[in-house]
Order: structure tokens, then sequence, then C-alpha cells
């Protein structure tokens, strides 16, 4: 992870639970969920934080309920909820919609976050974005306009897709070569 | 010590910076560049603790252990006052660009 993605106004490393690989209760793979969806998220900054959460189960144990998008995992696929908040006044987030893939998580969530760094004023949590604009017109947004949900979602890989991890040139050969020890013979 | 033995080039070390040299009879020996591109060798273990020179701050002609910042002086191997102690040294020149240490 980069390190500006811990302090900055930027998509935060996403928790999540250890899904139905090691829990009994887990109903998907929750940890693979938050991969991609950190890898897609890489480099993305917003007028705020932006912290999502995925749980395997309805039990919820990486507590998607306050994120601004958390995910749970149900036995039909995932539910959405949005604009959750665990800061002085929590917020629950509000739930958006079910789906039932992988893909369909990341394009309602990436919609949903590309229509907040679009509209969102600077330093307004979701959680304050959403209290300003409405559920109802989120819901307009990502749910009923599926060409625009779309379109959004484009615009949102579109402008992530030349990240570049800032740390990679440090692993590079000629970076690394002066750690390395010169062995010299008897 | 007419015996000398290739290490590296110059540029290999980074300025204030330095480079373990694993030496059989040795151990792991600490070759430093300075500022102005003088070159130091000393073994690379802090009297006090043990701890790896080639991996602290070099400032002028010493270097600060990174554990308990220890300051060594890089041309005598001795630590500066009030510490007391000292690392062994080894004989470097550079020439053409390329550093050799006394075998």
């Amino acid at each position: 992870m980069v390190s500006g993605h811990a302090y900055g106004k930027s998509i935060r490393t996403v928790k999540t639970c250890v899904g139905m690989e090691h829990c009994r209760f887990g109903t998907q793979l929750a940890m693979s969920m938050g991969v991609k969806l950190e890898k897609m998220l890489f480099d993305m900054y917003a007028p705020h934080k932006v912290k999502l959460a995925v749980s395997g189960c309805p039990r919820n144990c990486a507590e998607a309920g306050i994120k601004d998008v958390g995910i749970i995992g149900v036995d039909s696929g995932y539910e959405l909820y949005i604009g959750g908040n665990g800061g002085i006044k929590t917020e629950v987030a509000q739930f958006l919609c079910k789906v039932t893939s992988d893909e369909e998580v990341m394009e309602y969530s990436g919609a949903f976050l590309q229509l907040y760094r679009l509209e969102g004023w600077y330093l307004e949590r979701t959680c304050h974005y959403l209290e300003r604009v409405g559920m109802d017109y989120i819901k307009g947004k990502i749910l009923e306009d599926e060409e625009g949900r779309k379109a959004l979602y484009a615009a949102l890989l579109a402008e992530l897709k030349d990240a570049k991890d800032p740390w990679a040139t440090s692993r590079e050969p000629q970076a690394i070569k002066q750690f390395i020890p010169i062995m010299v013979e008897a | 010590m007419s015996n000398w033995k290739l290490i590296c080039k110059l540029e290999d070390i980074p300025q204030l910076g330095s480079r373990v040299v694993h030496w059989p009879e040795r151990g792991k020996v600490a070759v430093f560049r300075s500022s102005d591109d003088e070159v130091f060798a000393m073994h690379d273990k802090c009297p006090h603790k043990g701890g790896p020179l080639s991996q602290g701050i070099v400032h002028g002609k010493r270097v600060t252990c990174p554990l308990h910042g220890w300051n060594i002086g890089l041309d005598d191997g001795k630590a500066v006052a009030p510490d007391v102690g000292g690392c062994k040294t080894f004989e470097v020149k550079v020439e053409n660009g390329e550093v050799f240490m006394a075998a």
C-alpha cells in the first residue's frame, strides 16, 4: 500500500473478515472481494477519505455498516450499504441494493464512488454528501439509470488506469544494488 | 601492504552511504563514501553492541551507529568521546574510480 493511502483523502485499506474459506458462517470470499476492490480503487483520491469493508456474512465482523461503502456477503450474493461513518457521530450505512456477482459489486460501488468524487465537496464524507443530496437521488443515479451507472464506472476505471505505485522504482535492480553485499574471494 | 584487492567502482557506493563487503577472514566490512568522495573501511560492527555501522548515517568523517547513536570516526575507527572503544579499520584507496582494499 502506498504511504499516502493511510492518511490521505483517498481510498483506505479495505477491511475484510476472513470470509468463507476460514469461517463456518462465511457465505462469500470476503478477502478476495476486498483485494479486488482495493486493486480497482488503487490511487483513488476523493473529497475526503473513503473507507470500505467486506464482510462474508451478516454477522459483519468487518463492520461494513459504518463504512463509506459496506459490502455484506449473503447466500445469494452481496448487499451494498453506503454512507456509513464511524467518527465522532456514528452513522449507520444505508442499504443501496443487492447484487449477485463480484463484478456487480465493483460496478455499483465504483459508480457510487465516482459520483461522490464528482459531486462531493472537499472534506465532505459520503455520509454528509448523502445527507445533502438524499438517498433517492443516489438510487436514481446508480440503480435506475443503468447507462449512467456504467458510464460512471467506466469513467472511474479510465481515471485510475494509469495509477502507478510510486514505490515500484525502489524495487528495481539499480535501486536495491547498494544493499547487496560485495563478495570478496579469499 | 602491497597487495590490493579490487572491491567495486566508486560509483557503486552511494555518497554519504556505504556497501558491505563479505571478506572471508575479516567477516563483514563496511566501506563508506563521504560527501567529498573519500572512502573508508572498517568492521561492520559497532564497538558498543555490535550494531551494523553500514546502515548508519555518514556525516563528515564520522558514522552514527543506527542502534544507539554512537559516533565512530571513519578514519581511525575510534568512538567519539564520551564513548570509548573502536573498530578495526582497513586501508582503502581509490584509483581511476575504482576502490581497492589492502589484503
